[in-house]
């Protein structure tokens, strides 16, 4: 339980680095930003007005997060080569990873290169094949998962177009 | 109610008796169910999935399906809250504290028939309240002009933090300012000016709501359910569902006083079902006469909890409907949905288009009609759906997810936009940083911002009237407590000032 608590104040002192770089961001680009004088608009309706005021809640906000993580000692981050090497090996972080890297490629990498039902089935094959190997299982039982997991794949492709194509009139991506 | 209000309720009642409306409701009711009690598939998600399948359909039919699909999930996240322990959708976390329990002393048929009881019950209390509000805080917000509204926007964010965080409500308003600042991209509504979009022409646009929220609430929790490994479902014989009306009928006091409650928690703008739910339960537990098997399997527990969220749902909408601002995220979507159909609710809804409130009144009573029946029947074949592996189901809750970002705008940008959100909602669940607020922030941030600038025109720049008109006094005073309310030196204050009061009455009485 401190650990946690520890792990938390670590990744709020991170946080608020990264809101008061932001909240100052927006300031300077609200600061910077046209004020349409050529316009003749009203100088209280500027469009940086919102977005600085806005900029300068963050900066506060992010202020308060930094003094109070500095206060629980968040500031010693301990970031070694080693505790790195721990992380990659918590079965949740990897779980979490191939998650992430499965359905990226396949959002931002199959999605408009590839035909819609094609790069739907490959996805759900490879998520559920890549969850559900396990190579100390006997052969029969590895390739009975695999072949399960082609027959959903190739039903969610093909109901999932069908029914948005022309159930639901959607324009497939 | 007046006669009027009763008259276009029956008008509204009359317009859904049709063989193709109810059939509707009834296959929207029973997919919300499935969708709440799929642990990875929330209410919003739901809501969000239905906007992009039902924009084709006429506006009455599309939201009388989103509504059937919102109270459904809420409902059907008991199911898993009951018999896994994980609440199929954040409302229903209350529920696992004494439902989860019944289920393992093997009244789980029981504990069903009660949340469904329960959920019914919270459900008409948030109706009737829904019908009776909303024409009059609708009427009432007639007379906001920019000052309220820039003040509304502000209260609602920072409420919704304060609650929506209790152990820390700075996070809370960190997610809500956060939101407000996304609403800052893309073109402003006065001059049309384009903001922050660093030459990316897909943004002068702005966030899109339905992307964003399919990706915070639908990928981040694909990543969620995926981060843990399986869990599984209570082995338990589910017997007797039908509730016997005396095993309800004496916690009445509690029935009514969580609707209320939920109901009341509903309305604040951001706040939520989940929030409504476990502010029943512990309201319930205060009061009960038996507090001590509050967590062992209360049936007082569990009937609080979940009258208190379903009452809640109707508690979010009469925000929406009366200012255009969420109760909670899935009313978000639902708000959303409103407008993509050309509904423009508000507060001129009860003048340009006062039949629509009571339409939706009518929406809900079939949507609770329907919740109430399916939710008796067919319990032993949908739990059969709770034991599908997460390995096979989050795979589809993801292509899902894509093409539901896709479907409304067919543009493959708002797939990215779905990506980037679901990663955010992700960091933000694992760092303590509730969602709600940032959703509530991405609505609220044109309404604060118009409003601010429209103001100052108005006043020419003195800020005066910002603080001196009494509705805007009385938003002030509410975000200056929900900013102090939770510091050691108020609750000190407020000590203080108790046990002054306290001392003062008994120098009076000796």
């Amino acid at each position: 339980m401190a650990e946690t608590q520890k792990g938390m104040h670590k990744a709020d002192f991170i946080t608020a680095l990264v809101l008061l770089g932001f909240g100052v961001m927006v300031v300077v680009q609200s600061v910077q930003m046209p004020r349409l004088e050529h316009r003749g608009i009203n100088p209280y309706t500027i469009p940086g007005l919102v977005p600085g005021l806005l900029g300068i809640v963050m900066v506060i906000l992010g202020g308060m997060l930094l003094a109070r993580s500095i206060t629980h000692g968040g500031y010693t981050l301990e970031i070694s080569r080693r505790r790195i090497g721990q992380l990659i090996t918590i079965p949740q972080v990897r779980r979490v990873t191939a998650t992430l890297a499965v359905c990226l490629v396949y959002a931002l990498g199959f999605i408009g290169r590839l035909w819609y039902p094609v790069s739907t089935f490959l996805f759900v094959f490879g998520f559920i094949v890549l969850f559900e190997y396990r190579p100390e299982q006997p052969v029969r039982t590895k390739s009975r998962r695999i072949v399960v997991a082609g027959i959903e794949a190739l039903l969610t492709a093909t109901v999932v177009s069908v029914v948005f194509r022309y159930l639901f009139l959607v324009r497939l991506p | 109610m007046s006669f009027e209000g009763l008259q276009m309720l029956a008008i509204g009642i009359g317009e859904f008796l049709t063989v193709r409306t109810l059939f509707d409701v009834l296959w929207a009711t029973q997919l919300g169910i499935i969708v709440g009690m799929l642990p990875g598939l929330t209410a919003t998600m739901g809501i969000a999935l239905m906007t992009t399948l039902t924009f084709r359909m006429d506006p009455g039919n599309a939201v009388l399906i989103l509504i059937c699909m919102y109270i459904g999930s809420i409902y059907g996240g008991s199911r898993s809250a009951i018999l896994l322990n994980i609440p199929g959708t954040p409302a229903n976390a209350a529920t696992a504290v004494d439902g989860h329990p019944l289920a393992m002393q093997g009244k789980a048929g029981q504990a069903i028939g009660l949340a469904t009881t329960g959920s019914f019950l919270g459900s008409l209390i948030g109706m009737i309240m829904l019908a009776m509000f909303t024409p009059v805080i609708g009427r009432f917000a007639l007379s906001f002009q920019s000052f309220e509204f820039f003040w509304l926007a502000v209260f609602g964010v920072v409420i919704s933090g304060t609650l929506t965080a209790p152990k820390d409500p700075l996070k809370g308003w960190i997610s809500g300012f956060l939101g407000l600042m996304i609403a800052m991209v893309g073109m402003e509504g006065i001059h049309a000016h384009v903001r922050f979009t660093f030459g990316n022409a897909d943004l002068s646009g702005g966030i899109r709501l339905i992307p964003a929220m399919v990706g915070a609430f639908g990928f981040a929790e694909v990543i969620m359910m995926m981060k843990h490994t399986r869990v599984d479902v209570v082995k338990t014989e589910i017997t007797r569902v039908i509730p016997r009306i005396k095993e309800f009928a004496k916690y009445w006091k509690t029935i009514i006083r969580s609707g209320l409650i939920g109901t009341f928690v509903g309305a604040i703008p951001g706040v939520g079902e989940d929030i409504g739910a476990w502010v029943s339960y512990d309201f319930a537990r205060r009061s009960s006469k038996e507090p001590e098997k509050f967590g062992q399997g209360s049936i007082e527990g569990l009937m609080s909890a979940e009258v208190g969220n379903n009452a809640a749902v109707g508690g979010a909408i009469i925000p929406v409907l009366a200012l255009a601002i969420p109760g909670s995220a899935p009313a978000a979507v639902l708000l959303a949905a409103m407008f993509i159909h050309g509904v423009r609710p508000g507060p001129l809804l009860m003048i340009e288009n006062p039949q629509f409130v009571y339409s939706v009144v009518a929406m809900f009573l079939l949507a609770t009609t329907a919740m109430f029946i399916l939710g008796l029947s067919m319990v032993r074949t949908l739990v059969k759906i709770l034991e599908v592996p997460r390995t096979k189901l989050m795979p589809i809750v993801f292509v899902l997810c894509v093409i539901g970002a896709f479907a409304v705008e067919s543009r493959a940008f708002d797939i990215v936009i779905m990506v980037v959100f679901g990663i955010l909602g992700y960091a933000m669940q694992e760092m303590d940083y509730p969602v709600a607020p940032m959703v509530l922030g991405i609505i609220l941030g044109d309404i604060l911002d118009k409003n601010l600038r429209r103001a100052l025109v108005l006043t020419d720049g003195d800020l005066v009237p910002f603080f001196t008109r009494p509705i805007s006094v009385v938003l002030i005073l509410f975000i200056l407590l929900s900013l102090v309310g939770k510091t050691r030196w108020f609750s000190r204050l407020t000590t203080m000032l108790k046990h002054g009061i306290l001392s003062l009455v008994k120098g009076r009485k000796s």
